[in-house]
């Protein structure tokens, strides 16, 4: 992004001091213009009519109408990236957060704590990071809260060189680790929504996420999905047809097959828990018998542990730029080679499945 | 924390401030109107709002760092949470769990800036306990509150005190908070709207110097014809500056108009923990909060409406039990209607359907502190001696506590009442209530003031404390009892110079032969003086200026004002005069009408202080000496029972806990001991529930005085009260 092109942000919010705490955050970058500061869904939505901003920073409970119902009906009008603010830790928030996400908002982030706390720099800076990476994503108009089917292409530009060597191996069974960042959240929903109980491997999921949305995160996706979901603790037996999702702020892996490793070693990229070291653990214990799937997300984590996977001779899936919200995460891994396969969400288990069908075949 | 984050902190911390008291306001409307109307159907709207109004608390001090706040909002969040999805129901417990947490919101909000809080890490811990414990009770209580037994009594109650219908109008204006947030409307700092008033104000004095300008070129005698043009075109446009500047000031004055809302919203918080506290059933109804009035009369009044409606329920309403006896409805009565006059005043009328006050108590308080004689006691009419409770040192409750029976309040509402320009009443029916009127201007009215000389030096005295103006001839003064007065209409007025009240020392001025001087008769019907100065000017119009902070508080005078002139002259405090008056009077062993405690009279005194506590006793101690008294103090009640055996004391000031023997019993051996049962007993506490002031008097103590609301002046007056 060139330096002059402005960062225009609305700031959607019924607290004046919470507005203005957000507003002093943005302050600190030039590159931010906040355009627009809004006590209510309703007042942004007018204000849209105005003025399109390139990204939003939404409140989720405001008196009028709701971040929510805000949410929904910008996405289905007038899309614009839309950052979801939400308190933490209180389940009847989060709950609300989550169907804004479902509705079409790129991600949820912690509310910033204010000045005097040791975490105020790191908070702001974690908010301005998020507001500028999803300023740039190309969101798509959404009805109802679904996505508009669109075309799929079949883009398997690097199906020729891609010899996935996945055995069903009936001793140690099989792994499928995902990876996701922002806007991953529904591709996942769309996974998950294709697996079935008899679905012959554990999944493990690292989504990118505050720690204090990890649960509730977890049940909306259980939620969506036929399978439990659930969060493991350390030591706990990984089994067939679950998903098992990364705690707020531990590492997940696998120790040896079939048993949950839960990490506390230090962040990588920044990041706890990382794509990266769900990939490599999984590719260390089982070797070309995991599949990996990098879903869509800002930055570089797990692009270079997918493509180390793949060298194994694991199953790679990448998702399609057309479905991903955020490209940053597919994009590196597609330019590092890294993926068998390049297809959108929804497509994403019937090609696993073919890929363990055809491996028994054999 | 660095500098810009510490300067990032105080900007925000400026918003919050204004942010939070919204918030904890609505907080506090919800609760009440939630208990109130349990029932109602608009309770699910109510329990939306305080749900969401506690999240907004809760994430506005998550911006300014204030997690305490943050995480008490959350867990009270959560069972509002859980009551709007109706997995668990209103009880009892919950409301006393949720003002509880109201309270500690409300100290731990004035103090966001302090770096000492007085509310603990622990304290809130217990707290967010006790709010996850009513989320335990899920679907168990859920029956709902026991329907009141008053429910249905609700309409004959009505007839029965034939008042005004008033329905549940109050309760249905909750947004006053959003109303500031419109679209159509700013926040302005309240700060820059008074400087912006102020300098409105200035431009009164312009008025007056132009007119006395205009009066300077009027007087200026000439032939010449261009001197008498610009005579008529100054007087033409003096005309029109007058009005352009009156219309200005009317304008600015609106701007300044607040609903009575922001004032009396507070109040049904207090209502509903008094009655709480005293075992009373109250329903309170506010009609017409949303009538405005100038936002500095609106603040003056806040403490005199706290004191009428403690007055009502200390003295007025009974509990329930007293009232079943008198075969009145169990709940009692309390309302505030406030209404629009004119467009120049506003009424406000406090009524209960209490006991009504008792004349002969207040007649025989009134005799025994001497503001009138048993003579006159019986020629007075009922409104007469009503009036007498706005009268300092009257009090009809026998028994002293922190909220009212001192026989102050009532005189500093009256006193504040009429220094804001107003006026108050009362009526009273033995048995069936009380009704106190208050009239008050809409604004700030502009000061009116007579320029009074007084040897050298003008003064300025507010028009509306002058009754009249007299002409005194040496021959029209008689003394009476060595006291010099005058006889008006009938009546005696005790007569003082002014030089000798603000100690301005004499030299005769006066022209030869004008053998009659003037003076100022001031004060109302029973206590009125006549001060003598040496010159009245006409009436002038004026604001008043507070003296600069260096000079602080400078007795006799309320400020200064500016002469058309240009002159700066003091304006004189009339209350402080009077008892400067007073002072004067005694001082010269002459007693006026005004019945004083003259202050020799408590110097010998001696009083015995019963305090384990060292530093307590320290400062009893100090405060009692500093008032003149001579000391004797004891570290327990053990002890101190010992020296009441031995010495002689006029008064006793006990802790209640204390090691050996505690103040209550302390108390109780007293009123058992045939030599000391007659010595008022002051007990000075910690504790403050109900209980404990039951237990106080049942002991036979004359006082109960709270340590936390304690201070000099209170234990102080309290004594002279009692010997």
């Amino acid at each position: 992004m060139s330096k002059e092109a402005k960062i225009r942000v609305l700031i959607v919010d019924d607290s004046v001091t919470a507005r203005n705490l957000l507003k002093l955050l943005l302050s600190e970058d030039p590159q931010f213009e906040v355009i627009g500061i809004v006590s209510d869904g309703a007042q942004a939505i007018a204000f849209l009519e105005k003025e399109k901003p390139d990204v939003i920073s939404m409140d989720i409970h405001m008196p009028v109408m709701n971040g929510f119902e805000a949410t929904r009906q910008i996405m289905s009008n007038n899309p614009v990236p839309i950052v979801i603010v939400s308190t933490a830790f209180s389940p009847n928030e989060t709950d609300l957060s989550f169907k804004a996400l479902e509705a079409g908002a790129l991600t949820i982030l912690p509310r910033p704590i204010g000045p005097g706390h040791p975490d105020f720099q790191r908070n702001g800076k974690i908010y301005r990071s998020t507001l500028k990476s999803l300023s740039e994503v190309k969101v798509i108009r959404r009805h109802g809260g679904k996505f508009i089917p669109r075309e799929i292409r079949e883009t398997d530009q690097n199906k020729s060189d891609c010899r996935p060597d996945v055995e069903q191996d009936q001793l140690t069974g099989n792994l499928v680790a995902i990876g996701a960042s922002a806007g991953g959240p529904g591709a996942l929903q769309t996974i998950l929504k294709s697996i079935t109980p008899d679905f012959p491997a554990p999944i493990l999921i690292v989504q990118h996420i505050d720690k204090g949305f990890a649960e509730g995160f977890a049940q909306w996706l259980g939620h969506a999905s036929s399978v439990p979901v659930s969060i493991p603790k350390d030591g706990d037996r990984l089994l067939p047809g679950r998903v098992y999702l990364a705690a707020g702020d531990h590492h997940l892996g696998v120790k040896r097959v079939g048993v949950a490793d839960m990490s506390s070693s230090s962040p990588e990229h920044g990041l706890r828990p990382a794509v990266s070291f769900l990939f490599r653990s999984a590719g260390a214990v089982y070797g070309k018998n995991a599949v990996a799937i990098l879903l869509s997300g800002m930055g570089r984590d797990g692009a270079a542990e997918l493509k180390i996977l793949k060298e194994l001779g694991s199953f790679t899936i990448v998702q399609n730029e057309e479905t991903a919200l955020v490209y940053g995460m597919p994009g590196e891994a597609i330019r590092l080679h890294a993926s068998c396969r390049v297809l959108p969400p929804e497509r994403m288990v019937q090609a696993i499945l073919n890929q363990f069908n055809s491996l028994k075949k054999h | 924390m660095d500098s810009k984050q510490e300067a990032f902190l105080k900007e925000l911390l400026a918003d919050f401030k204004i942010e939070a008291a919204e918030h904890h306001q609505a907080i506090i409307n919800g609760l009440i109107d939630l208990e109130q109307n349990p029932q109602a159907e608009t309770s699910p709207q109510l329990i939306e709002t305080t749900f969401r109004e506690f999240h907004s608390l809760k994430g506005a001090a998550r911006a300014v760092n204030l997690l305490d706040i943050e995480r008490l909002c959350m867990s009270a969040e959560s069972v509002f949470h859980l009551l709007k999805e109706q997995k668990i129901s209103l009880s009892k417990e919950i409301f006393d769990v949720f003002h509880k947490v109201a309270d500690t919101l409300q100290i731990m909000l004035s103090e966001v800036e302090k770096k000492e809080k007085s509310i603990r890490t622990e304290a809130i811990k217990t707290l967010q306990r006790r709010l996850e414990k009513c989320t335990l009770t899920v679907r168990q209580t859920s029956i709902g509150l026991p329907t009141p037994p008053t429910f249905k009594s609700d309409a004959s109650e009505r007839q029965l005190i034939s008042e005004p219908e008033t329905g549940s109008t109050s309760q249905d204006e909750l947004p006053t908070a959003e109303k500031l947030t419109d679209s159509g409307s700013v926040r302005i700092p309240t700060k820059k709207l008074n400087a912006l008033l102020n300098q409105a104000e200035e431009l009164i004095s312009a008025k007056s110097t132009l007119q006395s300008h205009i009066n300077d070129l009027r007087d200026i005698r000439s032939p010449d014809e261009s001197l008498y043009k610009l005579y008529n075109n100054m007087s033409q446009f003096q005309r029109s500056f007058t009005r352009m500047i009156d219309n200005l000031l009317v304008n600015i004055k609106t701007t300044l108009l607040y609903p009575f809302s922001t004032v009396l919203d507070m109040m049904p918080k207090l209502v509903r923990d008094l009655s709480r506290e005293q075992n009373k059933e109250i329903a309170f109804n506010i009609l017409g909060k949303e009538t405005e009035i100038d936002r500095r009369i609106l603040e003056e009044m806040k403490d005199p409406l706290i004191h009428l409606i403690r007055n009502c329920i200390d003295h007025g309403l009974e509990t329930p039990e007293e009232r079943i006896k008198e075969g009145k409805p169990p709940k009692g009565s309390l309302s505030i209607f406030i209404i629009q006059e004119t467009n120049q005043q506003v009424m406000i009328i406090v009524s209960d359907d209490g006991c009504g006050i008792r004349k002969e108590k207040v007649l025989a308080s009134a005799i025994k502190n001497g503001i009138v004689t048993e003579e006159a006691s019986l020629k007075m009419t009922d409104q007469q001696v009503f009036a007498l409770i706005f009268r300092s040192g009257i009090s009809t409750s026998p028994f002293i506590t922190d909220l009212s029976g001192r026989g102050l309040g009532m005189a500093i509402v009256s006193e504040k009442v009429v220094k804001l320009g107003g006026s108050i009443s009362v009526d009273s029916t033995i048995g069936k209530g009380t009704t106190f009127t208050i009239l008050l201007p809409l604004t700030l009215s502009t000061f009116h003031g007579i320029p009074v000389r007084v040897q050298d030096q003008l003064f300025i005295i507010p028009t509306n404390s002058v009754d009249l103006a007299v002409r005194v001839s040496p021959g029209d003064i008689k003394t009476i009892e060595g006291v010099p007065a005058i006889s008006l209409d009938g009546q005696m007025v005790g007569l003082v110079y002014m030089n000798d009240v603000l100690g301005i020392p004499y030299r005769r001025s006066k022209k030869e032969g004008d053998t009659t001087f003037p003076a100022l008769v001031m004060g109302a019907s029973l206590r009125r003086i006549a001060f003598v100065v040496d010159d009245v000017m006409g009436e002038q119009e004026g604001i008043v200026k507070d003296l600069t902070p260096i000079l602080g508080k400078v007795r006799n005078l309320a400020g200064v004002t500016i002469l058309g002139s240009g002159q700066i002259v003091p304006v004189l405090n009339i209350p402080e005069l009077f008892e400067s008056a007073a002072q004067i009077s005694s001082d010269t062993s002459v007693n006026t009408v005004i019945g004083r405690m003259s202050p020799e009279e408590t110097k010998a005194q001696s009083i015995l202080v019963a305090e384990d506590s060292i530093t307590a006793r320290s400062l009893i101690r100090n405060i009692l000496e500093t008032a003149g008294y001579i000391v004797q103090t004891a570290v327990d009640g053990e002890e101190a029972f010992q020296f009441l055996q031995k010495e002689w004391f006029d008064l006793l000031v006990s802790d209640v806990e204390m090691p050996r023997m505690n103040g209550f019993e302390l108390t109780s051996r007293i009123r058992e001991d045939q030599k000391l049962s007659e010595l008022p007993v002051i007990l000075v506490t910690a504790l403050e529930s109900a209980d404990d002031r039951q237990r106080g008097m049942d002991a036979g103590a004359n006082a109960y005085i709270n340590k936390s609301s304690f201070e000099q002046s209170n234990l102080v007056e309290t004594i002279h009260r009692l010997i």
